[in-house]
């Protein structure tokens, strides 16, 4: 019987193998090139020699991590889709991989000097290429723009943000078909990154708009035949993958590559993995942890690119009075002083987090506008110093009188709330080594942290960061008209209340310098005077130290050295996938 | 039959309408279906508040509920935020067949479901083949050969099979098998996707790119199955009328299958009936390792997006089938036990 249960066990073996063996794909053979037969020299015709064997078409593969939820960019924020959005459609320019405008359907970028930006800053005229066309043959106008922007604004598309369109446009016409004219309500110095905008196509879209009063259930939102980036979509199988393909009408020309195949990756080792066995050229948002694995791999580099996000700790300044005024929750009462928030800094060795936590990959940024031509490169972050920080603390009055190892103050402890998301296990290690180094000076930490979802609720919502509700919390955050500077987050009218729940300083900082200066920003064209004036803002937030940087926060990558002219942004990343190209 | 197979229909209709409003209730309790509309910033307030209504969450959750379940064509609603309504709704409601549009991807729920659909039922059965052609003949074995040395080796590896966490199984044999060696240069099998893009999706791909998908799958479940299949047969084969069959000379492959088996399956076809729907939803973490585009990365997908509509879609699709496969069972009894009736 024993014998028969072998045996029983080693057909199965060998059918399994074989079926499997039968399943492979057939190996794929380079098509074999032949030397040409030399021609003879006849006075007949010559007979019709055979078309030489199409090469393989050049692909490259990429994985994303997440699946766009749409290919139109009014309805979705996701940063996949953000990729996908750029293969495909066109704006008026990208950014490249050092924030240059790389023009593709503006002919020339607008400028005070060329006398495309009127005089007050309130009129911007974009000239459009004139040799731009869709993949039906349609040519792309300045009327295709000015429908996107009615689409944006209009009631009957559920449109994910209205912003900037709602906050500072008077107008957009077409001028003619090639000229697109922004008329604002007020300047509004990001409108380089906030106006660039994919176009949506008119002729196609219009007559959707017109039957249904609505486009957000177009078919063009998924199936984009009709597109006019260097790529069009040729295949969306849902969750699994979509298949780019060259478009032949590109203005530039045909991409290098024929196809591009993005899967649909959701598992970061599955991606790994991936990586590793080479059946993928890029890998997409990697962390600093997978870098032992990619040094490990002789043809993949791992590529950091400057997204602009920096891993910050927001110090809640709101006053008693404040809070009591606005109902909010007022942040613990040394926090009020300037000193202790930048004894905490200084007790915190940052060098070192990163170096344990982060393999080394990241660096301490000293001004919020790190990498870009407003940072203040004389500027260096607070060291760490844990016996100046004592000093500080010493110096704001906060000393230890009743021996419990927690310093205090007129009868108030010093115990700080630390909060961050929930489920982010670097972040919430951080705090926890935050909790042991506050320790060394005598101050004392608890932390809560929310969840996401929680976290950034509004106030209106009684998110507990938009109300107050935590001393001092860390999330990544980048400039809100990024690659442009400007951002409204320490404004004094934008801390929230009742009456303007909207309000995105949800850190009670009001410091009059603060604003003049971001007021004079935002008017402000001549790009070295607004450096000057960033340059100034940045020494003021060192000083004041209401903001901290934990760390900068690249987007990381990885690149199988078979791909080839691969330059990546941390604005528009894939920018130039109309050069890469794969190795011979 | 038919009196008890309608009766049962009829009882199940108030059941799944309360299944479906409990089902709502819990999903809007799982998170903000917005938070996540902003990507890697956050969402305006005025953005918030104008897709609040314009998805209709503006509405109580039992309006919500009423909506999704019989539709808002028969209501006026207000388009444009002036607090006025100002038209009828589109919504026709599950009861007439509209699942309603996903949050996310702004498509039928259904249509998004049934793309998923035949990817995990491709997934799926070929899974459960193996895994119940392997747990017969595993727990059968072990069960005729009790305590032998084949029987305790097999219940190691049961024990060790099922209690293998199945996204370390899966990662484990994905570097094994395509990692490594593709790295040895051996044969090796593909890391993600359901077939390579280059060739398309023929049956020899699919059926490459199934192997370590159905592996991760049938290992854990074959481990569990094979030990119920053992601990029925053996309640079985030590009854009279197996001992009496043996007695009569009849052979033992006939005593096994036509005498054993038959009445060790009963309990069995319970287990398998409840497993069945489950198919359909897919295996989630497995789908997701493995990148295959199926219904459990869908629900997980749209777990985490708070995407309550395609949520609702398949939880209420899973609910009515545990319903069917419920009345299916216990009919299959009647047929395995003569002694069962229903009328």
């Amino acid at each position: 019987m024993k014998n028969k249960w072998s045996l029983f066990l080693l057909t199965i073996l060998i059918v399994l193998s074989l079926s499997l063996s039968a399943c492979a794909p057939a190996a794929t053979e380079e098509p074999a090139v032949e030397e040409p037969a030399p021609a003879e020299p006849t006075e007949v015709l010559p007979e019709p020699t055979e078309a030489p064997p199409p090469a393989a078409p050049k692909t490259a593969t990429m994985p994303f991590f997440e699946e766009p939820d749409t290919l139109n960019e009014l309805y979705s924020q996701m940063w996949f889709a953000g990729l996908a959005f750029d293969l495909m459609n066109l704006s008026f320019w990208q950014f490249d991989d050092v924030q240059e405008i790389n023009l593709e359907l503006a002919a020339e970028f607008p400028t005070i000097e060329n006398g495309l930006i009127s005089e007050d800053g309130l009129t911007v005229t974009i000239p459009l290429r004139e040799d731009v066309i869709w993949t039906d043959g349609a040519p792309v106008t300045a009327n295709d723009y000015v429908f996107t922007y009615e689409m944006f604004m209009d009631e009957g598309n559920a449109v994910q943000t209205r912003y900037p369109f709602d906050t500072f446009v008077e107008s957009i016409t077409a001028l003619d078909d090639y000229t697109v004219q922004i008329v604002m309500t007020e300047p509004y110095v990001g409108w380089a990154v906030g106006f660039d905008v994919n176009f949506l196509p008119k002729h196609i879209l219009e007559p959707v708009f017109e039957a249904e009063g609505t486009i957000d259930n177009a078919d063009w939102n998924r199936d984009q035949s009709v597109t006019n980036g260097p790529f069009k979509l040729k295949e969306w199988a849902a969750a699994s993958h979509l298949i780019l393909e060259a478009n032949d009408d590109y203005w530039r020309g045909r991409p290098n590559l024929d196809q591009l195949f993005i899967r649909i990756v959701p598992d970061d080792e599955a991606q790994m993995a991936a990586i590793k066995a080479g059946d993928t050229d890029i890998g997409s948002f990697l962390s600093a942890a997978d870098k032992p694995d990619i040094e490990e791999l002789p043809d993949v580099e791992l590529i950091a690119a400057s997204s602009g996000y920096v891993e910050s700790w927001f110090f809640n300044t709101i006053s008693a009075e404040l809070a009591a005024e606005n109902d909010l929750q007022a942040g613990h009462v040394a926090l009020q002083d300037k000193l202790v928030r930048r004894a905490i800094v200084m007790a915190f060795d940052r060098e070192e987090l990163i170096e344990t936590l982060y393999y080394g990959l990241y660096r301490v940024p000293a001004v919020f506008w790190y990498d870009s031509p407003y940072e203040d490169t004389s500027i260096e972050p607070w060291p760490y110093d844990l016996e100046a920080a004592m000093a500080l603390l010493d110096e704001a009055g906060w000393v230890d009188t009743n021996g419990d190892g927690t310093r205090d103050k007129d009868g108030v402890e010093l115990v700080i709330q630390y909060s961050t998301t929930a489920g982010h296990e670097l972040r919430e290690s951080t705090g926890l080594v935050f909790q042991q180094s506050m320790a060394e000076v005598g101050i004392g930490v608890d932390i809560l942290n929310y969840s996401y979802d929680v976290m950034w609720n509004s106030y209106g919502d009684d998110g507990p960061a938009a109300r107050g509700e935590y001393d001092i919390v860390e999330w990544s955050t980048l400039p809100g008209d990024f690659p442009d500077p400007n951002t409204p987050d320490w404004l004094c009218e934008e801390i929230p209340s009742a009456d303007y729940p909207a309000g995105v300083n949800w850190y009670g900082v009001c410091i009059e310098k603060l604003d003049e200066l971001f007021a004079q920003q935002a008017v402000t064209v001549d790009q070295d005077a607004r450096i000057q004036l960033y340059q100034e803002i940045e020494r003021i937030m060192h000083d004041e130290m209401f903001w901290m940087g934990v760390r900068t926060d690249p987007d990381f990558w990885s690149l199988n050295s078979r791909l080839q002219n691969v330059k990546f942004s941390g604005v528009d990343p894939l920018w130039n996938a109309y050069e890469w190209d794969v190795a011979p | 039959m038919t009196r008890y197979v309608i009766r049962r229909i009829l009882q199940a209709i108030p059941l799944l309408i309360i299944i479906s409003a409990i089902l709502f209730l819990l999903a809007n309790e799982m998170g903000d279906p917005l938070a996540s509309f902003g990507g890697r910033r956050r969402i305006r307030s005025s953005d918030r508040e104008r897709l609040t209504r314009q998805l209709g969450l503006d509405q109580p959750v039992m309006v919500q509920y009423l909506i999704w379940l019989v539709g808002n064509d028969w209501m006026q609603i207000d388009v444009d935020g002036d607090g006025t309504p100002d038209e009828y709704g589109t919504r026709r409601g599950v009861l007439r067949g509209d699942f309603g549009t996903s949050f996310m991807e702004k498509r039928p729920v259904l249509e998004i479901i049934g793309e998923r659909f035949k990817n995990t039922m491709i997934l799926m059965i070929t899974a459960e083949i193996v895994i119940l052609f392997f747990a017969f003949w595993i727990g059968i074995y072990s069960a005729l050969r009790q305590y032998s040395f084949v029987d305790n080796v097999v219940t190691t590896f049961s024990f060790v099979g099922y209690s293998m966490p199945v996204f370390w199984l899966g990662l484990i044999l994905m570097y094994v098998f395509s990692v490594n060696f593709k790295r040895w240069g051996l044969p090796y099998f593909p890391t993600v996707g359901m077939y390579d893009l280059a060739v398309g999706p023929t049956i020899p791909q699919i059926a490459w790119h199934l192997v370590l998908p159905v592996t991760t799958i049938a290992i854990i479940s074959i481990a569990g199955y094979s030990r119920y299949v053992r601990s029925q047969m053996l309640e079985v084969i030590n009854q009279d009328y197996i001992r009496t069959a043996h007695s009569k000379g009849l052979p033992d492959r006939w005593v096994i299958t036509r005498h054993a088996l038959k009445n060790a399956a009963l309990p069995l076809i319970t287990i398998i009936g409840m497993d069945l729907p489950l198919l359909i939803a897919g295996a989630t973490v497995t789908e997701s390792i493995f990148a295959w585009p199926g219904m459990g990365r869908l629900y997980w997908d749209a777990t985490q997006d708070t995407d309550i509509p395609v949520l609702m879609g398949i939880l209420v699709i899973i609910s009515v089938l545990v319903v069917v496969f419920q009345i299916i069972t216990d009919i299959t009894y009647t047929f395995l036990d003569p002694r069962i009736r229903y009328e």
